[in-house]
Order: structure tokens, then sequence, then C-alpha cells
């Protein structure tokens, strides 16, 4: 059984039954085409949740239809009994195993993504020093589009050994930071209480959700950080720039001195 | 008109019914129910929002309101003859008495009346405070410039004896100065420097004040949610009596008004109940599009109808899906929305206030506020720019689907 009993589970094969087999596969490759041109840009039309449901929902479609597809093809190809499954599996086990194993690797690891979602489509992630948006999930890799409209693609095997940080995982809960360095010598409750409302009066926060400032002694003083959530993870960087800029005006009316040179982290 | 139409749901067995003029009376905010709506209208709704949402994206060049013809819509002496005003008389009555009762369980004598736009409950309660000599706070002409001048500002109020904030959603502004007077208000609440008094707060603004300061020292309610027998027994009272009021579904001749209790024969159709769970039990949005599904009856002349009345009075009424009402378009881009979920927040702000609470320029605002007039879901009035009755039900849908924090109602 050295060709796993290739030739016999393939002895069926007729032209008729291979171009069949290809129209199946055109036909699905063109339905995945489809959903990933145009359910992205459906997304891109809409805010909040409906958006990340609808890019969420682009690569289990795609899962579902290769699923399908194979499930077509393969009776239309080879009788499917047990042996000559057994016999196109294993052969092409062995093919992948040796001239693609990168490629198999990132596949697999595609298809843990599916079902393990450490990342999905809408989720805002970082990966090697990377921090952007996940627009796409390939069947070997994911592409993310930082804030600076750079796409980063990332294959799915960086997933068994490397950290991945997702800031909203799944919801449009993000929080975001806007940091604050004063020199000593003011009243630090007037300046929580301060910043707390330029973050309430932020038209771009999520006043249901906490938001907090925290503040710690640093050698040059004190490090005040803001936390919030933004309506949307889209608009994290709009409100940390919006609370910047409001807090910033704030504290100097309130007499704050900022630290001039910020100081390089010990 | 039977007892369970006027029947208050969440009340005391000795608590008065009250009259048709505020109906359901006022309940506390944990005890508002939003009325339910039946499954076909809650799917058609959803599938008519979703659409909307793309199809308004992207017939960019079309706004959402599409007027219906005049022909077959009610003029202006029928709309008064089958949908007039409120009795503002009545009504002053029924919620002064409410008011008393409210107050009387109160420790300091200070009510908080929350309610969502549209609802006419500052305007009544203006009235009220007219009749019984209450001193009514107006904004300050020139905004605190410190904490300390917001409190100033209200120990110069006289607040010893009674009085009335018709608006408390007009003492403050979303921007960090603009928050001083009402700090220095529920500062002065806490510590009991206040008198008996009322205060009327739109819901969006309560629902901000809440979020700010978790333990709001003062006494809450709110006017009860109109449910499917409260907004028949209250439509049919705007023209003395439900009784008096007799309307049918134009597409099948169905019976709409008076409610089935009440009916002999032909079959109900459940717009009434839709129509109170679209608009959210809220009175004046309500009234809105009752307005706008009324169609004279077509076998009877213009001149007829004209007519003054002199007994019951029948007409038509087109299925709420028919209804072409305003729509927001769905956009990535937040200005339109960020202006119209301040407007809800204020209850109504100038041109020139919105640049400060929204974060925009001033010439994106004018722009943008042309594009939501034009759409019909803003107005000005008296008070500034403020969301339409009409338009209120998909603003809200909008900004709830957009991640802003929205009402309790």
């Amino acid at each position: 059984m050295n060709d796993f009993g290739l030739k016999d589970a393939l002895s069926s094969l007729s032209s008729q039954s291979v171009f069949e087999a290809l129209l199946l596969v055109a036909v699905a490759v063109a339905l995945i085409m489809a959903i990933q041109a145009f359910l992205p840009r459906l997304a891109g039309q809409l805010g909040g949740k409906p958006r990340l449901y609808l890019l969420a929902s682009v690569p289990l479609l795609r899962l579902l239809i290769i699923v399908a597809t194979v499930l077509l093809v393969v009776p239309v190809l080879i009788e499917p009994s047990f042996e000559n499954m057994f016999a196109v599996f294993a052969a092409l086990a062995l093919a992948m195993g040796f001239a693609f194993k990168d490629y198999a690797n990132s596949l697999i690891a595609g298809i843990v993504t599916l079902y393990e979602m450490p990342y999905r489509p809408g989720d805002w992630i970082e990966v090697g020093g990377h921090y952007g948006e996940v627009r796409r999930i390939g069947t070997r890799a994911a592409e993310i589009v930082t804030a600076d409209d750079t796409v980063v693609v990332i294959p799915h095997g960086v997933l068994w050994n490397a950290l991945i940080a997702n800031a909203n995982k799944g919801s449009d809960n993000l929080m975001t930071v806007a940091e604050f360095h004063l020199r000593p010598g003011h009243d630090v409750a007037a300046m929580q209480a301060l910043l707390r409302d330029v973050a309430f009066t932020s038209p771009l926060v999520r006043i249901w959700q906490p938001i907090k400032v925290v503040v710690a002694q640093r050698p040059y003083g004190f490090c005040y950080r803001v936390k919030a959530y933004p309506l949307a993870p889209a608009d994290q960087f709009a409100l940390i720039s919006d609370l910047t800029a409001r807090g910033s005006e704030a504290l100097g009316e309130a007499g704050a001195t900022f630290v001039e040179v910020p100081p390089v982290a010990a | 008109m039977s007892e369970s139409v006027v029947a208050r749901p969440t009340d005391a067995p000795e608590v008065p019914e009250p009259p048709m003029a505020l109906p359901g009376g006022l309940v506390a905010l944990a005890d508002w129910r939003l009325p339910p709506a039946s499954v076909r209208h809650t799917v058609r709704d959803l599938l008519r929002s979703t659409w909307g949402q793309f199809r308004h994206r992207f017939d960019s060049g079309e706004h959402g309101f599409r007027p219906e013809p005049d022909i077959e819509t009610l003029t202006s002496l029928q709309l008064r003859r089958f949908a007039p005003d409120p009795d503002r008389t009545a009504q002053v009555q029924a919620l002064g008495a409410e008011i008393d009762r409210q107050q009387a369980q109160t420790r300091d004598g200070v009510l908080a009346l929350v309610a969502p736009p549209c609802s006419g409950l500052r305007e009544t309660l203006v009235t009220l405070a007219e009749e019984r000599g209450w001193r009514v706070i107006q904004p300050p002409e020139v905004w605190p410039a410190s904490q300390a001048e917001a409190e100033s500002w209200w120990q110069q109020q006289a607040l010893d004896e009674p009085w009335l904030i018709a608006d408390l959603a007009g003492l403050w502004r979303r921007h960090r100065r603009g928050l001083w007077l009402l700090k220095a208000f529920f500062q002065g609440l806490a510590l009991g420097r206040f008198g008996a008094g009322v205060v009327h707060c739109s819901s969006w603004c309560w629902g901000f004040w809440q979020r700010y300061l978790p333990q709001l020292p003062v006494a809450s309610c709110t006017p009860a949610a109109l449910d499917e027998p409260l907004l028949a027994a209250w439509l049919g009272s705007l023209v003395g009596g439900e009784s008096g009021l007799t309307v049918r579904m134009s597409d099948s001749g169905d019976g709409v008004l008076p409610l089935e209790s009440e009916r002999n024969g032909s079959r109900q159709h459940r717009l009434i109940r839709d129509l109170a769970a679209f608009a959210r039990g809220n009175p004046g949005v309500a009234l809105a599009i009752w307005r706008k599904l009324l169609r004279a009856r077509p076998e009877a002349p213009e001149a007829d109808a004209d007519k003054p009345a002199t007994g019951a009075r029948s007409c038509w009424a087109i299925p709420l899906e028919q209804l072409s009402l305003p729509a927001v378009p769905s956009s990535p881009d937040r200005g339109a929305t960020l202006i119209l979920h301040a407007l809800l927040l204020h209850d109504g702000l100038s041109l020139g206030e919105l640049p400060a609470v929204t974060g925009l320029g001033s010439d994106a605002v004018a722009i943008l506020l042309q594009t939501l007039r034009n759409g019909e879901l803003v107005a000005e009035g008296e008070r500034g720019w403020q969301v339409t009755a009409l338009g209120y039900p998909a603003v809200r849908r909008q900004l709830l689907n957009d991640g802003y924090p929205v009402d309790g109602f």
C-alpha cells in the first residue's frame, strides 16, 4: 500500500467528474470572493455593533463554503468509501507536510483561529509591536490596518508562539488612556476631579462605562492617566486627542505645570 | 371607558386613578415600562430600519422624509377635529394633583419630573407654576466663570419659597465650565439649602447626570408610558371621549378606535398597540405620528369633513409600515449624530452653542444642521434647534446603534 490506495481511489475519475468538480470549486471561489469583497464594504457603511457582526461573519462564511465545497467535490471525484477517503487525505497530508510545511502550519492555525477566536475582524490587536484593526482573516494570514493606514500581514502561524494583545475581543468596548505628566506642587485631588470632568464632557466617551483618573508618583512629579471608553473602537484615537487637548487646556488653566521633556523610562 | 383603560399598571390600591389629562399618572423611574409591540410589527420594524440604514446611505441625494400626498392627509381643520392638541387646563389640574401627592412622599419637598423629549410636560409645568405663583428659575444670561460664582448664583435665586426649574437641561452645557451650575445645584440640594420645589428634566439630561453623580440627592418620577389602552383612551379623550372617535384601517377596514372591548362585531387592528410601542409610550411622539396616520374618510366630501363636529367622528388610518418617517442616514462619520446627541442632552441648543459641546467646527455644524433640517430630523424653535417629534424614534435608535449613551425611556 505504498501509494495509500490512491491509484484505486482515483480509478473512477472521468473527464466529466473532473469538470463538475472544477465547476463546483469555481462557484465556491466566486462566492468567497464576492463575500470578501461585498461584506466588508457593507460593514464600512455601518457603525457600532452591526459593523462588527458583519465583519466577523466573513471568515465564518468562508469556512462554511470551503467545508461545503469539499463535501460536494469529494463524492464527485471518488467513491466516498473509507479506503478511498483515507487514501486521498493521506496523500494530501504527505504532500503538504513535505512541500508546504509553513503554509500548512498557517492553514491549520487559521482553522484554530476561527475556533478559538484570539482575534476576529473588527478587533484591535497588537502583534509583534504592530497595533491595528483586524480587517481580514484569510486562510493563511490575517491583515491588520494600523492607525497610520498601513496594512500588516500576520501569518496565522504566529498564533503558536507569539503574544497577541486584543484590546476589545469581539466587543465594542475598548479602553483608551490619555496621559498627563505634571511637575509636583499642585492639588492632586483637584487635578483628578478636573480630569474626570474633562472625560465626562468629551462627546466621544461612553459615560455608562467606568471613567477613572489614576495618578502615580514619578521621579519628575506625577503621571495622571485618564481611562475611558470611546463610543466605538474606531474613535479611540479621536478620543485620546480630545482628552489630551481639553485636558491640557484645563490643567494649564488650573495652574498645573507640565513636564517639558518627557523623561526616559527607567 | 372601561376600568382597565385608566387603571395604573403599577399603582398601589389606595392611589386614586389619574384623569385622562395625565394618563397613567406619575410613576417612579424604576416602575416605568416600555409598552409591548406585536411580534409582526417588531419584525417588520427591525427589517425596515436595517434596510433603511443602507438605503439612505446609498441614496445620498435624497433625505429620508417623503411627505404624503396632500390629497390623502387631513387638512389642518380636520386635524384639529380628529387629533387636536391636549387640553392644557385639564393637564395642569391633573399634574398639580399628582405633584402634590408625590411631593408629600419626599423628605425635603423637592421632586424631579423626568420626561422624554417632546412629551409636552415642560409647558404644562410652566402653566402650573404661573397658576400657583411658583418662582420659575431661568438659565443665567451670563454663565458663571467659576464654581464659586455658580454657588453664588444659586444663593441669589431665593429658593426658600416654592420654585420650579422648568428645564434643568438648559442649566448646563457639556463642557467643563458648563457643569458648574448643576454641580452647585445638586450640592445645594444635598445640603438641604433649598425649599420645596419641582425640577423638570429631559430624560437624556437626567441620564447623563445620573452617571456623573450616581447618587443624585432628589426624589424622581416620570409620566407613565402610554400602553395600548392608555393611548387609546388618551387619543379619544382629545376629542371628548374615546367613544366619540371611530377610526378604521384604510386597507382592511379593521377597527382601530375604540378598542375591542368597547366594539361590537368588526375585527380589531393592533395599530394603537404598535403605535404605543413605536413611540415608546411618549404622548408627544405618538400624537405626531397619529396625525400622520389619519386620513380623511374617502366617502365623505372634503366640505363635510371640514364642518364643525356635531357628534361622533370617524376617519381612516393607514398602516404604520406605510408611513414614511424621517430616518437618520447611517454613516461612519459622527458629525450628524454628535449634533443630534447634543441636542437631546440639552433639550435644544442654539447654533452658536453646538461647536463647544460637539467639538465640531461652526461651519461643519451649520452644514450638518441644514442637512438634518432637510431630513425633518431637527427644527428650530424658541429654544434653539431641537429634534422633531416625528424624527425622535429614528434618532434614538440610530444613537443607540452607534454606541451613544441613550435615555432609559
